[in-house]
C-alpha cells in the first residue's frame, strides 16, 4: 500500500484509529512471580487482601521471549513512582522488586486487565478440562482500533459440563473497564466490525465431529442487536444486516453452511452491563 | 435409610455393601457384577472378618431380616452364604466398587439390563471409526447399564414415529483429541470417552438422534429433541438438552444423554486410567 493509500485508509477509518502506538514504559513492583496461571492465581489471591490494586500480568506483555506470570502489586508511571511504593510494599512482601516494562501496545497489561482473572485460583487442583490455556485470559485486537478482552473465569457448578469454565467477552472502555457483551462465550473468534458494529462466534455444541456455534452482534456502544443460534462466520453485507452461515449438519457428520441474513434492530440498552 | 456396611479390599480400596432399594442410582451404576461379585466377595470375606461380626446386625437389616432371633441363629457361614445369594441371585443386595483397584463400575443387577449385557469384545474389534460402528456395536460400546435404558428410549421414540438413531456410543480420547483440535469441542474427556483399564469401550454416554434430520432445523421443528428428553427423562438419563450456564441461559446439547450427573466426571476419568 502506497503512503496516500494508508493515511487515506486511515482517515475512512475514523477518528477511533490512530497510528500504531510504541511500547510505553511502565515499572513494575512487583510481589511475586510464577511460571503456570493456576499458581500466579493462587498466590494472588493470597496476596490480593494486602494489595488491591495488584494486577496479574504475563512477561510476554513487556515483549519477553519467556513468557512468565507475575503480580504486580502497583503499575507505576516512573521509577521514582514506583521505588516510593516499593518501600511500603516490602512491609508486605519483604522481596519485592521493581520490573522496568516497555508494555505491548493493546496487550492485556496496555489494557490493565489481568492476565488471570482472580476466580482461577478456586478451579479444583483435580478438575478434568482445565488446560492452562483455559486459565489465561486474551487481548483481542479489532481492525477498527478497539479493544475486547476474553476474560477466562471459573464459575463453580459441579454440574456444569464445562467445569465452570467460562469465557466473558468484554468490550474495553477505560483502562481496566469495559461493558460486558457476553457472560459466558466459549472460544470466541471471527470478530467482524463495520462502522462500529461488532459481530463474532462463540462456541456452542457438538454435533458428530462439528461444532455449533452462536452468533452475537452489537452496536457501536456495545449493545446488543441479535443473537443466532446454530451459525458462524458472521459478516457485515451492509450496516442493517448481519449474515453469517447456518450450520446444518447430517447424520454422517457432514457440515453444510446455509446463508442466513438478519436484520439489524436497536436493543435494549438493558442488555449490557459495565465489567467494573 | 439403611447405612451400608464398608468393607476394604486388599489394598485399602473400599466396598460398600448396601441393599438395592437403598442405593442411589449411581452406586447401582458401579456395582460389582453378578458375575463377578461372587469371587471378589469371598475376598472381601476374608480380608473383614471382624468388619462382618461388627456388623451383623446392620447386614440382617439390610436383607430385613433384623430381629434378633434371626440374628442369634444365623452362623457366620450361612450369614456369609445369605449375603452371597443376594448378591448373585436374588439382586437384593449389591456391592459397589467406591476403589480404583478394580474395574471401575461393574454391571449393576438390574434385570433388564441383563439382554445387552453380552461381554465386549476387549482389546479387539474396537478400532476403526466409532461413529461409522454398527448400532449393535455402539450399543456393546456403552456400559452396561446405560445400554437398556438407551434401547427403551430409542424404541419409544420409533413407537412415535421418529427414525431414532445413535450417532455415538464411546469414542477414544485419541478421537476425542482429534475433534478438540480441529475446534469441534472444548474437552478433551468425555463420558463418551470412558473405558475400562485394559482400554474396553464402557461409555456412560450416547448421541441420540432422528437420523432423517440429524442436527438440522427441522429435528427441533419436528419436536423430535423435545421427545429425546422426554424419553430419556422417563428412563432417569442425564438429557444435554436442559444444560443451562450459571445465567439460566440455555447451553444445550440436544442429543447427549448419560447415565450420571456431570460431576462424576473427574471419578470415571481416573478410573479409566487415563
Amino acid at each position: 500500500m502506497s503512503g496516500l493509500g494508508a493515511i487515506l485508509l486511515w482517515m475512512a477509518l475514523g477518528s477511533t484509529t490512530g497510528p500504531v502506538k510504541g511500547p510505553k514504559t511502565v515499572w513494575l513492583v512487583i510481589g511475586a512471580s510464577d511460571p503456570s496461571p493456576a499458581g500466579i492465581a493462587r498466590v494472588a489471591k493470597g496476596l490480593a487482601g494486602k494489595a488491591p490494586g495488584g494486577l496479574v500480568f504475563q512477561t510476554r506483555d513487556c515483549g519477553d521471549q519467556r513468557n512468565v506470570f507475575g503480580f504486580a502489586l502497583a503499575v507505576a508511571d516512573s521509577a521514582v513512582s514506583a521505588k516510593a511504593t516499593l518501600q511500603g510494599a516490602r512491609a508486605t512482601v519483604k522481596d519485592a522488586y521493581i520490573k522496568r516494562c516497555g508494555v505491548v501496545p493493546r496487550s492485556l497489561l496496555d489494557l490493565r486487565y489481568p492476565a488471570v482473572e482472580s476466580s482461577i485460583a478456586n478451579v479444583p487442583d483435580d478438575a478434568v478440562n482445565w488446560e492452562d490455556s483455559d486459565r489465561v485470559s486474551s487481548a483481542i485486537n479489532l481492525p477498527d482500533g478497539r479493544d475486547v478482552v476474553a476474560q477466562r473465569t471459573f464459575e463453580d457448578d459441579p454440574e456444569d459440563p464445562l467445569e465452570g469454565r467460562t469465557v466473558r467477552v468484554i468490550l474495553v472502555n477505560g483502562p481496566g473497564k469495559g461493558i460486558v457483551l457476553s457472560d459466558d462465550c466459549m472460544m470466541p473468534e471471527r470478530f467482524k466490525v463495520r462502522d462500529g458494529l461488532l459481530a463474532f462466534q462463540c462456541f456452542g455444541s457438538e454435533a458428530a465431529e462439528q461444532a455449533l456455534h452462536n452468533v452475537l452482534a452489537f452496536d457501536k456502544d456495545g449493545k446488543p442487536l441479535a443473537n443466532i443460534d446454530t451459525c458462524r462466520n458472521p459478516s457485515f453485507p451492509d450496516d442493517s444486516t448481519l449474515l453469517c452461515g447456518e450450520e446444518w449438519v447430517d447424520a454422517r457428520g457432514r457440515l453444510k453452511l446455509h446463508p442466513k441474513r438478519t436484520a439489524l434492530t436497536k436493543a435494549k440498552a438493558s442488555a449490557q452491563k459495565p465489567a467494573h | 435409610m439403611r447405612d451400608g456396611v464398608v468393607l476394604h479390599g486388599a489394598f485399602g480400596e473400599e466396598f460398600i455393601l448396601t441393599s438395592w432399594m437403598d442405593a442411589t442410582r449411581f452406586q447401582r451404576a458401579c456395582a460389582v457384577d453378578r458375575h463377578s461379585v461372587g469371587s471378589v466377595f469371598h475376598r472381601l470375606t476374608f480380608l473383614n472378618r471382624h468388619a462382618f461380626e461388627r456388623h451383623r446386625s446392620n447386614i440382617l437389616s439390610l436383607t430385613d431380616m433384623s430381629s434378633p432371633l434371626g440374628s442369634r441363629r444365623m452362623s457366620d457361614g450361612e450369614l456369609h452364604q445369605m449375603i452371597l445369594d443376594h448378591l448373585t441371585r436374588s439382586g437384593r443386595l449389591i456391592l459397589v466398587d467406591e476403589g480404583l483397584h478394580l474395574q471401575p463400575c461393574g454391571i449393576g443387577p438390574k434385570p433388564e439390563a441383563s439382554e445387552l449385557t453380552g461381554p465386549p469384545d476387549a482389546g479387539r474389534g474396537w478400532s476403526g471409526d466409532a461413529r461409522s460402528w454398527s448400532q449393535e456395536k455402539k450399543y456393546q460400546s456403552m456400559h452396561p447399564e446405560l445400554r437398556a435404558p438407551v434401547k427403551a428410549v430409542i424404541e419409544a421414540l420409533a413407537k412415535r414415529g421418529f427414525h431414532p438413531e445413535i450417532c455415538y456410543g464411546w469414542r477414544s480420547v485419541a478421537k476425542q483429541a482429534e475433534i478438540v483440535k480441529k475446534g469441534s469441542s472444548p474437552v478433551t474427556f468425555s463420558f463418551h470417552n470412558i473405558q475400562k483399564k485394559d482400554g474396553t469401550p464402557d461409555s456412560y454416554a450416547a448421541d441420540i438422534i432422528d437420523h432423517r434430520w440429524a442436527w438440522k432445523p427441522p429435528a427441533m421443528a419436528n419436536g423430535f429433541w423435545k421427545a429425546l428428553g422426554e424419553e430419556a427423562n422417563k428412563q432417569s438419563l442425564y438429557w444435554g438438552g436442559v444444560w443451562k450456564d450459571k445465567h439460566g441461559k440455555p447451553k444445550p446439547d440436544w442429543a447427549h444423554v448419560q447415565l450420571v450427573p456431570v460431576s462424576q466426571l473427574k471419578r470415571f476419568r481416573k478410573a479409566s486410567g487415563l
